[in-house]
Order: C-alpha cells, then structure tokens, then sequence
C-alpha cells in the first residue's frame, strides 16, 4: 500500500535500537528497553474505549438495552488485567463494558470491538477473517493485521500514538465511523 | 499540565520545553482524556513517571490557552499581570517594564524569555524589547513561568525568572481560524491562521496578525503620541518522519513602527530637542528547525538550531541590526530507574551592528559574540519517587566575563498526593551587555555649575574640566571592564489541595546578590572622535559607567490560589510580597542604584474570576492592586478588566472587554532620563472581537 511510510512494528524498531547500542557507543544505551510498556497499553486501552464512542453498531449487532458493550482481546495475558482494571465500571452508549479475552472464532459472536495486540498475529489471523462477516471493529497492531483487512491500526508515530482508519473495511461491515474519528486519523482509506 | 520535566531533569531544556507533553498525568492516569488529549501523549515519557507541574522543585505557574483568551489580553506583557510574582508595569502605549522579584525596568535585565525555544533576550541593553514580541495569541498553547534562577538549564540571564511562551502543534492548529476586532484604544485588529495536512505525516499551519493601537495620554486632553502598528505572519511545520523521530521548522517574521516623544540631546545649544513623534521602525525575523528522536523509553535526544534577525531604528538615528545564530544538543536519559540524566552542549552567535548618532553611539560599531555551553544535570528518586534530588550545573564562556557556572541544588518531597514541598539552593549570573561594555549614552549637555545637581559627588570633578567656560555633556558609557551580577537563592516551596475546591502554592526566597550594576563617576573623558562630540564647546564630558559596587539581598514570598467555588466560576488568584535590602561597597556614591529599594510595589495582588453563565455566556473580570513605588513616585492602585463572551454556535464567539477600567488612571513608572522618554498613562479602552472557527 503507497500510503503506508511507517513499515516496521514495535519489534523491529527494539531490534534497530539494540543494534544502535552495540555500534553506536555515543550514546548511553537504556539499561532495558521493554517490549510492552504498560504506559503504552493504558494508552491503548483509552483510545480503544474511545474508539468505541465514536463508532455506531447496527441496532441488532448490539443486543437489548441493558447488555454490555464486549471488548475481545485476542490472546491473554497482563494487558487483560489492565483492560479490566481500566473498563470497569464505565460506559458506552449507556451500556456496561466486558472484556474478554478469546483465542478462537468461537466466541467472537458475543464481540463488539476486538484488540489483537502485535505478538497474537497468527492468533488472530483467523479471527478477523470471521469478524469480516459480523459488525466487529476490529483493532490491530501489526501491518499484516491492518493488511488483511483490520479496520483501525495503532501507528506509533514521533513518539506519539496515532491511527489508521479503513473505512472501506467499517462500511463493509455496517459499522459507522463519526467523522470526528476521522479528522482525527492519520491516514484514511475510503 | 506540564512542567513536568521542567527543572529537574529539564524544563527539558535549553529551550527545550517542547519536551513537555502537554498533557501529563500522575501514574500514567488517562481517564477522562479525549481522543485528541489522548493524541498528545507520549508514549516514550521523558522520564518514567510522568510529571506534572506539581512535580517541581521551583516556582512554576502556567497560563493555559483558556487564561489567555479568557484576560481579554491582547498582549504578552498584559498577559503576564495574571501571573503571580510577576512584576508588570506599561510605561506607555508600547513600552513595558516587566520582571519578578525586583530590579524592573524598560531594561529589566534578569529575566530570560524564549518562544518555542528562541531567545528574545537582547544582548544589546540586557533585556526585552516587549513591542516585538508577539505572536497568534489562539495558537499559545501555554505560558510557563518559572520564578528564581533558571541559569543551571537556561544560561546566563536567567537569573530572577525564565518565561517560556509554547505555542500549540501544527497537529493542534488544523482548520481555519479567522479573529478580528476593534475599539477605542485597540483601533483594529484582525488575527487569521490556516493549518492543514501537507503530508500523511506532516502538518503545518500559517497565521497573520496585524493591529493598530492608538496613543496613551500625557494628560487627560494632551495624547501621549505613542500610537503604533505591526503586522506579522509566521508558520510551524511538523514531520513525523517514524515511529521515533519528529521534525519541526517554523518561523516568523514581522514590521512595526512605534512613535513615540523623545527629548535628545543635541550638539549645539540649548543642547536638546523634543521630538513629540519620534518614529521607530522594527523588522526582524526567525527560522527555528528541531529535530527529536527517542531512543527508547526514557531517552530522548534533540537538535535544535534557530537563526534570529531584528532591526530597530529611530528615524535618521541610532540603528541596531542584530543577528543570531543558535544551535544546542541535548540528550535525556534514564541510567535505572530511580536515576535520570540530561546533558547538553550548546553555541550561540551574537552579531551586531549599530548605527550610532548623537545621543547613543559605540566604539565597536559591529560586533561578533560567541558563547559556548555545556550542562549536564543528575536527578535521584527514593522512596518511591517521593523524594527526588536534582544537581546539576551550567557551563558557559562569553567574551565579556569569560568562564560562568551555574549550578543549583534542588529537593522535592511529596509525602502524599495532596502535598509536595520543595527546596533549592542555586547559582546564576547576568553577564554584561554590548551597552555595558561599549555603548555610550548622552543623557544630557548641563552648565558646570549643574553637575552636582546630578550627583553631589560629580562636584569633585569641575576643577578637572578641560575647558573652565564650557558646558559639560553628561552620559554613560560602557568600559570592557564591567562583570557579571552574581546571584545566590535559596527558596522554599509548598503546593498543595487544601480542599477539591482549593488549590494553593506558596514560595519563598532569599536572594544573596553581588557585584550588583552600579553607575559611577570615572574621570573626565575627552575623546573627540565619539561622534558628535567635536564641537568645542563641548569639550568637557563626564560620564557615568557601570561597576558592580553593590549587593543585596531580596526576599519574598508569593501565593498562588486557584479556587473553584462552584462547578461553572473558578478564580485564578496572586499575592507577592517582596523587600529589597541593598548596600553600596564603603567609598561608592550612587543613589540611583539603591533606588531598586523601592522600585517594586512591596505588595501587588490579584485575581480573575470565570464564570460560566448559562446560553454560552462567559463573564471574567479581573482585579488587580500594586502597592505605592515610591521610587517612580507612583501611587498604590487599583485597576480592573472585563470581559463577557457568548458562543451562540461552536464556530462563533462574540466578545466584548473592557481595559483599565479604574479611573484615574496613572502612570505606572517614573520616567527614563537616560532615554529621555516620557511615561504616558493608559487610557480606559473598550473593544469588541469575534472569533470564527468554520
């Protein structure tokens, strides 16, 4: 895709640093870079919340009144806690807020919105291939995700977090995307 | 809000305060941000808490974009009345004497203030030129003020406070925004800015500003002919260039001119002109370019270099073309994790060229300055990060003074959420300025028998003159061998929430000064190339020259209150109180110099209230008190502004202020024999403004 000038996930810029740090001398190297900041999940977990603001479900994708709004982690594991411990108690669309994490297509029916952090690529390839079929927003770390049809991508872009829209993807969907989400992405692809 | 970095282990720096993420949050808290707060934050923190203005170890306030629309301000000086501590006198229609904690002047020459990093200190008198210093006053993110000594990050000058003026992002500055306004004093004024995307991931906004400020008065019915008008347009650029790395490149540029009534020296009899409308025209212009890149988590480095072009001239008179060049690095890193280092190096370029005429001349017509820096600064947390200990020193060498360090010691404890105390001992200087060191001004041509008027000690000198009939022309003149001013501070601070209502913060200091500016008789001069002075009745010349025969010592205290009385009105509230306790070296005549005793109000109060009224009306009014200034011969007073707004639609605001509203109103400075310029006296003013934001 032309659009795209941030190729490289968190990964491959930990491994550019480590390589500055063993040429590079100059500089005083961090005495450990750590892949998952949780700063940076906190961060994520707002913005998904969000997220879930600014998009609006088909009447019959979101249940009767009174039944929570689910967010699917794809995979388990700490960021789980934090999206736990960050949703409770908060609302969307005047429903409650679930978080689940799901390792397989079998629960995605009860999904509204679903995460997939980078490491669970081969995790979640299946997954977005059946959310394609349901009003899931799906939410994504990694190009491959974004490449295959995910509908928002974080870009971690002059240490700041942004991200990427496809509302070709939402539309498909039946998911409606505000335009005040819009303005505020970097890139949207129609 | 964002001092965070701010002193310890920076006010990130050198200029640097674009290192504050604007919205920062104890225990990396987000609730309640929105998308575009959220956008703001960054994920590699400079430090790994992230800090707030509550986290430093001096006395920090911040005005917020919503201070600044809602003063009703149209200026940066006016603006910074709202500040506590802040010493804010207009001398008239385009002057102002601005500083903190005393020693203020149309020259106050121991405050440093940068816009988005650049310097506008002028090397020349050691000061501020405030008339050329504006810019969008919508698109300031925010003003950081930080009283006390900021030399350890800053650099020389920054000896009784640093103010940094922020504007926003270009990514915060998208879409078009259209102001314009009129009224009595404000004649017009008309402010528009563009921002657009220019690439998927580069932004960039444009502005122009332009207004017209009518004269102050002389006396009720006699205009103060001071009128002025400027224009400006500038822009701000930002790249992403990767997931780490940001580019910015802005730049301003302007033209102005400002009248003014000046009485000059001339040389032949009766020695002296009025001039009702002196002119004075002002160019200049910037180009900023910063380049970041994170490292990773907790280590940040910067490269930012800036060329700055001013030129100021009176009409046919003294001219001064003054060039810049800046460039500093500046590395951030944690070494563990209760352990965060910042180091810098830095080179500035100061060139000058001056034209003289018969008042103001120079024995170096144009001059070239280099300073070169270095810092480096450690800071340790314990405890849990509630106790925090900052070291750190400045290192510098200019031509006037030659090596100059600046360290300072800072301490900060917060034993809870609601308390932070802080301490700190710290170094600064103020280095001679190219008029310390070179420039002479003539104040006046005076009859013999006039001299002792002036200073009973210049009687000594009559029988010296060379010629016994002759006038003797009076003045300053700058001798190479002026040095530095030397300060030691110590200061303590407490800030806390009284109640969920009540914020408050409390400094206090003790200023130790040496080799303070004195002005003294040095024996008769005669040197018949200075410009002018051939004549030969104008033989005898006495000048005053700068020595640094004084110290001092200063102490205050300042409060800051917010208070929130109910959910729709907040208060934003100050209180200073200062004392100034100055000593001449045994054998030092210069009463002059020990009037800085009481040239600063003793006490000065204010607050501005917002409310919030129902329909999208907005009410602020701000009141504000100054203590008698028995040196300038000025009286306590009262004043007030007002300001009612209403937003009928979230694209259109109408506004209307009302400016100085406290009759009469006075002069708030003595005049400035040495420029010969008389101080006028504001005028009430009225204007409307309507702000569209489509």
């Amino acid at each position: 895709m032309t659009h795209e000038i941030h190729r490289g996930d968190r990964r491959s810029l930990l491994r550019r640093l480590a390589a500055l740090c063993i040429v590079g001398g100059l500089l005083v190297c961090p005495p450990a870079v750590q892949a998952e900041s949780s700063k940076e999940y906190k961060l994520k977990a707002e913005f998904l919340y969000n997220f879930a603001k600014f998009v609006s479900w088909p009447d019959d994708a979101l249940g009767p009144n009174g039944e929570p709004i689910v967010f699917c982690l794809v995979g388990d594991g700490p960021i789980h806690t934090l999206l736990d411990e960050l949703m409770e108690g908060r609302e969307v669309k005047n429903r409650g807020i679930q978080v689940r994490a799901i390792e397989s297509s079998e629960f995605l029916s009860d999904c509204h919105v679903l995460f997939a952090p980078t490491d669970t690529d081969e995790l979640a390839a299946p997954l977005l291939e059946s959310a394609k079929s349901r009003s899931v927003l799906t939410v994504g770390e990694s190009d491959s995700f974004y490449d295959a049809g995910g509908i928002i991508r974080f870009i971690l872009s002059g240490g700041r977090l942004r991200f990427d829209v496809n509302a070709y993807a939402a539309s498909t969907v039946n998911l409606k995307i505000s335009s005040q989400l819009l303005k505020l992405a970097r890139v949207v692809q129609q | 809000m964002s001092l965070h970095k701010s002193w310890m282990i920076g006010l990130a720096a050198l200029s640097f305060a674009l290192l504050a993420p604007t919205h920062s949050a104890a225990q990396d808290d987000f609730a309640g941000f929105d998308l575009e707060a959220l956008m703001d934050v960054e994920v590699f923190s400079v430090s790994k808490k992230a800090q707030s203005l509550a986290d430093s170890a001096a006395a920090v306030y911040v005005l917020n974009q919503q201070d600044i629309k809602r003063s009703g301000a149209t200026t940066i000086p006016e603006l910074l009345r709202l500040v506590p501590g802040m010493e804010v006198a207009r001398l008239d229609s385009n002057a102002w004497a601005v500083t903190a904690r005393g020693f203020n002047g149309r020259f106050a020459n121991k405050l440093l203030v940068l816009i988005d990093g650049r310097s506008v200190y002028s090397p020349l008198f050691a000061g501020v030129n405030w008339d050329v210093q504006d810019t969008m006053l919508e698109d300031i993110d925010r003003i950081e003020v930080v009283r006390g000594p900021g030399g350890t990050i800053w650099g020389a000058n920054a000896v009784n406070g640093v103010i940094n003026i922020i504007t926003k992002s270009a990514v915060d500055t998208q879409g078009t925004l259209v102001s314009a306004g009129g009224g009595t004093y404000e004649h017009g004024f008309v402010s528009v800015r563009q921002g657009t995307k220019i690439s998927e991931s580069g932004h960039v906004r444009v502005y122009g500003k332009y207004f017209d400020r009518d004269h102050f008065e002389n006396t009720p019915s006699d205009s103060g002919n001071d009128e002025w008008d400027q224009g400006r347009v500038g822009f701000k650029a930002e790249w992403d260039l990767d997931e780490v790395s940001t580019l910015t490149i802005q730049g301003d540029a302007y033209k102005g001119e400002i009248l003014g009534s000046i009485t000059d020296p001339t040389p032949t009899p009766p020695y002296s002109s009025f001039n009702a409308e002196q002119q004075t025209d002002m160019t200049g212009g910037n180009a900023v370019v910063e380049f970041r890149r994170w490292l990773g988590d907790d280590n940040v480095m910067e490269f930012k270099a800036y060329f700055d072009s001013t030129s100021r001239g009176d009409d046919g008179g003294f001219s001064e073309k003054r060039r810049t060049i800046d460039a500093t690095f500046q590395h951030n890193v944690a070494l563990s994790d209760s352990f965060d280092f910042i180091w810098g190096l830095g080179y500035r370029l100061n060139s000058s060229d001056i034209r003289s005429d018969f008042a103001v001349s120079t024995v170096k017509p144009a001059e070239q300055n280099p300073v070169y820096s270095a810092f480096l600064q450690g800071q340790l947390s314990l405890l849990d990060d509630k106790l925090r200990f900052t070291v750190g020193s400045k290192f510098e060498d200019n031509e006037f003074t030659g090596f100059e360090w600046q360290p300072s010691a800072r301490v900060l404890l917060r034993p809870d959420e609601t308390n932070t105390f802080w301490g700190s001992i710290s170094r600064a200087v103020r280095t001679p300025s190219n008029a310390e060191d070179s420039i002479r001004t003539l104040i006046s041509v005076v009859p013999q028998a006039g001299l002792p008027l002036i200073d009973p000690a210049l009687a000594g000198l009559i029988p010296f003159l060379p010629c016994a009939t002759c006038d003797v022309a009076f003045g300053f003149a700058g001798v190479d061998s002026y040095e530095s001013e030397e300060l030691l501070a110590y200061e303590l601070g407490w800030r806390g929430k009284v109640t969920d209502r009540l914020n408050l913060d409390i400094a206090a200091y003790f200023n130790d000064y040496d080799n303070l500016r004195t002005t003294e008789v040095i024996s008769p001069l005669v040197n018949p190339t200075t410009i002018g002075f051939d004549a030969a009745n104008l033989l005898n010349q006495v000048f005053l020259t700068s020595a640094n025969n004084m110290e001092g010592e200063v102490y205050g205290a300042e409060i800051a209150a917010a208070i929130q009385p109910t959910d729709n009105w907040k208060i934003r509230s100050g209180y200073n109180y200062i004392k100034l306790d100055l000593e001449l070296d045994a054998g030092v005549t210069d009463p002059a110099s020990l009037g800085f005793e009481h040239a600063s109000p003793h006490h000065q109060v204010f607050a501005h209230s917002m409310v919030d009224l129902p329909a999208n009306f907005s009410l602020d009014t701000i009141l504000r008190w100054k203590d008698r200034v028995s040196d300038h011969d000025v009286d306590s007073a009262w004043n007030a502004d007002v300001r009612i707004a209403w937003k009928p639609l979230e694209q259109i605001e109408f506004s209307l202020v009302g400016q100085n509203l406290a009759t009469p109103s006075e002069r708030e400075f003595g005049n400035n024999v040495v420029i010969g310029n008389a101080n006028t006296r504001a005028p009430r003013g009225v204007y409307g403004k309507i702000t569209w934001t489509p």
